[in-house]
């Protein structure tokens, strides 16, 4: 499988306080992966230092075999990177429409109103909702628009964070049920997810990645396997609180 | 009865200034959400470099207010980039950038009364010629107030409605992250911010000096009235900002038919208190999920 992004031996702080300690990642075209541990081992912070928006004490990130590691948040979404924030993912004072437009920010006219149409028909729901503010909708709706904006821009990677996070469990199954569509749709070549919900996640992932205080304890490319004992993973969980 | 209409009607045109007060604070406040008290510093920057090219070097008048204006906003970029874009760099709570604007309030003001003294000045001579429209009475230069300051501030309502650029500094005040995280130009959004709430405060402040001349410490007072008119409005909502400007404007007339022009300050800050104690949000915010609040 062609290697897409590579994460090689990454340092990331907060202030002294070191979150991630070498960790050493691929992704790799057609790949799901699913990025678990429990809190505070870093997932939130390694999605950000690929995005840019930490920047890695040591270590390179490499994006189709070209160093990007010091290219601004910018310029890794113009090359086909994004990500999901796990909160404040959109913006509540504006509506849906609003919304999209500013996810699709450098398009032009007659491409933004391409890819709107093509989102909207993902997510269909958004349909009627356009010209509502955002920051009326429900929280399951809401990660949906979250998701439909990074998709604005064709993107190649996503990083989402916990899109599940806060929703009711019918909302969340909706939302990771419905990325193998969005994948093949809008021809993402991989995905990395964070995500708690691992009944969930494993059936989607084709690979995890388990962290553990800010080191990878664990890579598998078989995640169908723990599904029948997660307690294998958990105990990782477990162990640390 | 006519004294009230004429004093609705003087409202009328200070709300058109208060507006533009109220734009130009209500920028930086929503956007980067910390209390702009330098913006009383750039408020007298436009009207005393005016006054310097205009009265001091002798250029046409016009020339001076373009290049006033401009300088003003160059001020207000300058702040933000030395000052407050560092300052936040290192995480720098509102509490502190709170202090830094004040520090650079007092510092602009001592400079300016250094160079050009504590005394009124005045930018244009002579009397003002007057209209009468029935009963009342409007002078010239209410009536360049009452139809800049409308044009500027209703066009440029347009301009938010329509631009996405304008979406994306809206958004800037809401989810800071998520601007970046989606690519966006932040560094050249937050310069315009800066610029355009310059150029609304130096608008204000020379419709307003053209008329009464300008002292060096009458930025605190603009920098209240902008403040109070976008708390009452409410920040989210740019026709908010309006709406608490005409309706501060007009209570003031009012009062000043009542009592005395004394009391505006009373009426002024009795407003804000009754506000925040009865609609924390503002007089003309949306309607908004609980979880929002």
């Amino acid at each position: 499988m062609e290697m897409l992004l590579q994460i090689e031996g990454i340092d990331a702080s907060y202030g002294k306080r070191q979150i991630l300690h070498e960790i050493s990642m691929n992704l790799s075209r057609g790949e799901k992966v699913l990025l678990i541990g429990p809190n505070g081992a870093g997932k939130t912070t390694l999605l950000k230092t690929v995005i840019g928006l930490l920047p890695p004490g040591n270590g390179a990130v490499n994006y189709l075999g070209e160093d990007i590691t010091g290219d601004s948040v910018r310029t890794r979404v113009r090359k086909g990177i994004s990500y999901l924030l796990q909160t404040e993912n959109i913006v509540p004072g504006l509506t849906v429409e609003e919304n999209l437009a500013l996810g699709g920010y450098f398009l032009s006219k007659q491409e933004l109103e391409k890819r709107k149409n093509m989102v909207l028909d993902s997510m269909e729901f958004l349909k009627p909702k356009l010209k509502t503010r955002a920051g009326l909708m429900s929280g399951g709706e809401r990660q949906g628009l979250a998701l439909s904006m990074i998709l604005m821009r064709n993107p190649k990677v996503l990083l989402l964070d916990e899109p599940s996070a806060g929703l009711a469990p019918k909302a969340a199954k909706e939302i990771i049920e419905r990325l193998d569509k969005i994948q093949a749709a809008f021809q993402v070549e991989t995905v990395c997810m964070v995500e708690h919900n691992l009944k969930l996640a494993l059936k989607w992932a084709t690979k995890i990645i388990l962290l553990v205080q800010g080191r990878v304890v664990l890579v598998s490319d078989s995640p169908k396997s723990f599904i029948q004992q997660p307690e294998e993973l958990e105990k990782y969980f477990f162990e640390q609180v | 009865m006519t004294l009230l209409l004429q004093l609705i009607l003087n409202g009328i045109v200070n709300a058109a200034i208060y507006s533009l007060l109220a734009v130009g604070f209500g920028l930086v406040y929503r956007s980067l959400r910390f209390f702009y008290i330098a913006f009383g510093a750039v408020y007298i920057v436009a009207s005393y470099a005016v006054f310097a090219l205009a009265n001091m070097a002798g250029l046409p008048l016009l020339v001076s207010i373009i290049l006033g204006l401009l300088i003003g906003a160059i001020s207000g970029v300058v702040m933000d980039k030395s000052v407050y874009l560092p300052l936040e760099k290192r995480s720098a709570s509102t509490g502190v950038l709170f202090i830094a604007s004040l520090g650079i309030y007092i510092l602009v003001v001592n400079l300016v009364a250094l160079f050009f003294g504590n005394e009124v000045k005045i930018l244009s001579m002579g009397i003002e010629p007057s209209f009468s429209i029935g009963t009342l009475v409007v002078t010239r230069m209410q009536v360049v107030q009452f139809f800049v300051g409308w044009i500027v501030v209703i066009g440029f309502w347009f301009i938010i409605r329509k631009n996405n650029l304008m979406k994306g500094i809206w958004a800037m005040g809401e989810t800071p992250d998520l601007v970046v995280v989606l690519g966006l130009p932040y560094k050249f959004m937050r310069m315009l911010v800066f610029a355009l709430s310059s150029v609304f405060a130096g608008i204000a402040s020379l419709l307003t000096a053209l008329d009464v001349g300008i002292d060096p410490h009458v930025g605190m007072h603009a920098l209240l009235t902008g403040a109070v008119a976008v708390l009452v409005g409410g920040v989210d909502v740019y026709r908010g900002w309006i709406g608490g400007a005409v309706l501060l404007a007009v209570l003031q007339s009012i009062a000043v038919w009542q009592f005395s022009a004394r009391w505006n300050d009373l009426i002024t800050f009795g407003i804000l208190i009754i506000t925040l104690l009865f609609r924390p949000q503002g007089l003309f915010s949306p309607k908004r999920r609980r979880e929002e609040r």
